[in-house]
């Protein structure tokens, strides 16, 4: 019976050491219990920011979140620009010099006075290299007299940083109350960009080096939009309350926003349908095209941005680059006839619907939504900028100009189209690890092989890994995808410039720089878009990527929440929402 | 046996710094860095954060600086949670974690012993093949299954509620997502061996000097049968403990198993090694306690030799 009794305390003592596991548990999980008054809305924000500083922010969760506690200049709503930090703004009639008139009753959580300065501080914050914030490369595409040379400076002696600062063209004057920013060219898209939260005003208390800790901290996140953060638990949930200091506080119809991060889509929806959560950035999926139907609280929305592939480029001596890719053979895909015979025979409105996920199949670069000096979207403008049609109707046209391309690359084989297919068959089709990039994949490839005779190969590494091999162009063709952050085609087709971090084809073509080059440096707004139209024509003439189609973005929201709104670029906006009982 | 017990902590200390150091050089040895990105940040901006976080300094060099800083207890800083350490994670995860996994642990051995136990007394009965389907079952259907039929059934009932750790009954389905397989296993572990054990001559010499039927299965068949069972309990309680990504994902538990694969993917180097450090030392301390219980079961398995 001893030894029986040991037994026991054997496994006891098993118990006992998980115990001690155990007993900790209270301490961490304490949840912050909703007043039961208040409005609340139950929003499901998806992962846990990476950050809530609008000056270091990266991601689009993040924005999401910072959209709502912090106020730029102006906000964006759907594609309108309303007042913010700002009442009003003047454009000198040069277009260099913006104006912006601070609101009097601008003020910060705490309740202290918000002006120019806090402006000028927060952009500085934003474009100091020491600060090294993910975003700081937009100043580039704002045209700011003096911010291209403080963010990209290439010193790092402290007296040579602060001396670009001071260079930098935005002064604070009349005490405070205005806001001007100097411009080295015209920007049609300058004003909707301060919507954007990498302009948005940070608190003095946010410290130029570090690492953001004090957005995350309830006693330190002071901001200035319509919530206040009261609440983080790291890889659980926040807390937003209403900011009574806020300008426009009246018009804020919710008190407590519960935020949640949960970032599997299928628990989220099955929340969702329990009633415990109101808004959802995502679904799973699968439900996407029975929601599109029967759902009166899903909504689509245009991202703008593509989802493309890319054909690598490099030692093209026509329209490539001199990236360096060893001993890789790319020499068939620098024929412009087999660019186009791929890229014609794609059933690109199959490849969506099999998706799913309502996206818009891509004829050219640029997304819908991007409006030009007529009031046209730049999108339907260029839907002939090359023979690429939505559906399986260029098929034909696409076997001609296989036919072509291979009776130019194997001029001396018996069978040149066979010929061609050896050498295609023996490509991979890289893509990062994810089912919806596979079942791209798997469709492009039965595509060709239907249309075109040969089967490529497909490849996938992990995400991290692949971002490596897609920039060292050590692929033949890569999945490519790119979203904009401001209301301006120059932003979508810019990247494939000589020098840019994120030309993965490598394409080097000088008429289509020199084409982005005119926009650039254009006075008028409609010679910026005929130059931008001239360079997207060049460019899709060159074919250095197929586009497949345009992003979008899906969201389903409770009915009974009303007044809400979301900017083109994709950040949510609860500023003006209720709750409707 | 103490002698034993101090050599294999010794032991271990050996073991944690091989575990340390080869996560930390394999880590360095894929591709990819903390800062990879969608969008590559640009060059200057990618430089000043590996000199924040002091990825500039030569391999060896940030080695003995992070080697330094965990005798003190510090596990650095979280690359992709900027505004928190990996100490601060640890402490919130683990309780989360280690909740469920306790009461999973504590399910599996009050069922599943038992279970076996009764199923190996009653072999090739109605109750014998019951249980044994019921444990194929628990066997081959994974976690994930497990868990995504608790979600369609919350959706469908209203008192079970759709995930997070609020009420009792919200373990429920973490519980049985993440303990099924092993109180299958520990059932089909005990049923074998207890059959295995019945068929001895000592179980036959003791029924036959008499002895009642309950001292025979609880004084001399259990406790036999249990060695192979405690062999497979520790190391289980290690893995339970330590929580699963599925199950935490589908149930929105806030632990630290989600990290476990999510450190990888984001090259978070100070919580890859934060979060298998402990999974390394609960694993020792299991397998330590293992050895020690070995010995007050059986008293022929002696430690200290």
């Amino acid at each position: 019976m001893k030894k029986l009794l040991l037994t026991f305390v054997a496994i006891v003592a098993l118990f006992a050491f998980a115990a001690c596991g155990g007993t900790t548990t209270t301490g961490g999980g304490t949840t912050t219990q909703a007043p039961a008054a208040p409005v609340v809305l139950n929003w499901n924000i998806g992962a846990d920011p990476l950050t809530l500083d609008p000056g270091l922010n990266g991601a689009s969760d993040g924005g999401d979140v910072i959209n709502n506690t912090f106020e730029g200049l102006v906000r964006e709503k759907d594609g309108e620009i309303f007042p913010g930090m700002a009442e009003s703004w003047e454009v000198s009639s040069d277009g260099l010099t913006v104006t912006f008139n601070i609101r009097e009753d601008a003020k910060w959580s705490d309740g202290s006075k918000l002006d120019a300065d806090d402006f000028v501080r927060s952009w500085l914050r934003g474009m100091d290299p020491r600060n090294a914030s993910e975003y700081s490369w937009i100043w580039e595409y704002t045209n700011v007299v003096g911010a291209d040379d403080f963010v990209f400076a290439s010193t790092t002696v402290d007296s040579e940083l602060d001396a670009l600062a001071d260079a930098v063209g935005i002064e604070s004057q009349d005490d405070g109350a205005t806001f001007v920013v100097h411009l080295v060219a015209p920007t049609n898209w300058f004003v909707s960009l301060m919507a954007f939260y990498h302009f948005m005003p940070v608190p003095e208390t946010a410290s130029t080096t570090g690492t953001g800790a004090w957005a995350k901290n309830p006693t330190t996140a002071i901001s200035n939009g319509p919530f206040k953060l009261t609440a983080y638990t790291v890889g659980d949930r926040l807390k937003l309350e209403k900011n009574e200091h806020y300008w426009n506080a009246e018009e804020v119809g919710i008190d407590v926003i519960n935020g949640f991060f949960i970032d599997i889509s299928t628990t989220a929806y099955a929340r969702y349908e329990a009633g415990e959560l109101d808004v959802l950035p995502s679904v799973p999926s699968a439900m996407i095209p029975g929601l599109l139907v029967a759902s009166q609280e899903f909504y689509v929305f245009p991202l703008l941005g593509t989802y493309y592939i890319n054909f690598n480029l490099s030692g093209n001596p026509e329209i490539g680059g001199s990236r360096n890719v060893g001993s890789r053979d790319l020499s068939i895909f620098y024929n412009v006839n087999l660019r186009y015979a791929l890229a014609l025979s794609l059933d690109r409105e199959a490849i969506v619907e099999a998706l799913g996920t309502g996206a818009v199949p891509a004829g050219g670069f640029i997304s819908p939504g991007f409006m030009d000096h007529n009031g046209d979207d730049f999108f339907e403008n260029t839907a002939e900028d090359s023979e690429i049609v939505t559906d399986d109707g260029a098929y034909a046209l696409a076997v001609t100009y296989f036919a072509t391309a291979a009776n130019e690359l194997f001029p001396e084989a018996s069978d040149p189209v066979a010929a061609l297919r050896a050498a295609l068959a023996s490509k991979t089709y890289l893509y990062n690890t994810s089912d919806g990039h596979r079942q791209v994949g798997e469709l492009v490839q039965a595509m060709w092989e239907d249309n075109l005779g040969f089967r490529i190969q497909l490849g996938n590494e992990e995400w991290a890994t692949f971002q490596g091999t897609r920039t060292d162009g050590a692929y033949d063709l890569a999945r490519g995808g790119w979203l904009t952050d401001f209301m301006d085609p120059s932003g979508m087709i810019g990247i494939f410039t000589q020098g840019n971090a994120y030309n993965d084809p490598d394409y080097n073509n000088p008429a289509f720089e020199a084409a982005l080059e005119a926009a650039r440096t254009a006075t008028t707004a409609q010679a910026h878009f005929e130059a931008l139209y001239e360079a997207h024509a060049i460019f899709m003439g060159d074919m250095p990527i197929i586009p497949i189609y345009h992003y979008n973005d899906v969201f389903l929201i409770k009915a009974k929440v009303q007044g809400w709104s979301r900017s083109v670029l994709g950040s949510i906006d609860f500023s003006t929402a209720y709750i409707q009982q | 046996m103490y002698n034993y017990v101090i050599k294999k902590i010794l032991f271990s200390f050996l073991t944690l710094l091989i575990v340390v150091t080869l996560v930390f050089f394999m880590l360095r040895a894929i591709p990819g860095g903390p800062f990879t990105r969608e969008k590559p940040l640009p060059e200057a901006t990618r430089e000043r954060l590996e000199e924040a976080y002091g990825l500039n300094e030569p391999l060896f060099k940030q080695y003995l600086i992070y080697m330094g800083n965990l005798f003190t207890g510090d596990l650095g800083p979280s690359f992709r949670k900027p505004a928190y350490s990996v100490n601060e994670l640890l402490a919130t995860g683990i309780p989360q974690t280690a909740k469920v996994g306790l009461i999973a642990v504590i399910l599996i051995v009050i069922l599943g012993i038992p279970l076996g136990v009764i199923s190996a007394l009653k072999a090739n009965t109605s109750i014998d093949y019951g249980v044994m389907i019921l444990a194929t079952v628990g066997i081959t259907v994974p976690s994930f299954v497990i868990g995504s039929l608790f979600i369609l059934l919350a959706q469908n009932v209203a008192w079970i509620p759709v995930g997070g750790l609020t009420k009792p009954i919200s373990y429920l389905g973490p519980v049985v997502a993440l303990g099924g397989y092993s109180l299958a296993f520990v059932a089909r572990l005990t049923r074998s061996s207890m059959l295995e054990v019945l068929r001895q001559d000592y179980i036959r010499t003791a029924r036959a000097k008499g002895l009642s039927e309950y001292k025979v299965i609880f004084k001399h068949a259990l406790k036999n049968s249990l060695i192979p069972v405690v062999t497979y309990i520790g190391p289980m309680i290690a893995a339970l403990m330590t929580g699963s990504f599925v199950v935490e994902r589908i149930f929105v538990i806030n632990g630290i198993g989600k990290y476990f694969t999510e450190s990888i993917g984001a090259r978070d180097y100070t919580l890859v090694i934060g979060v298998t450090l402990f999974y390394a030392i609960f694993y020792i301390i299991m397998v330590l306690l293992v050895d020690v219980a070995y010995s007050l079961i059986d008293p022929r398995i002696r430690l200290s030799k």
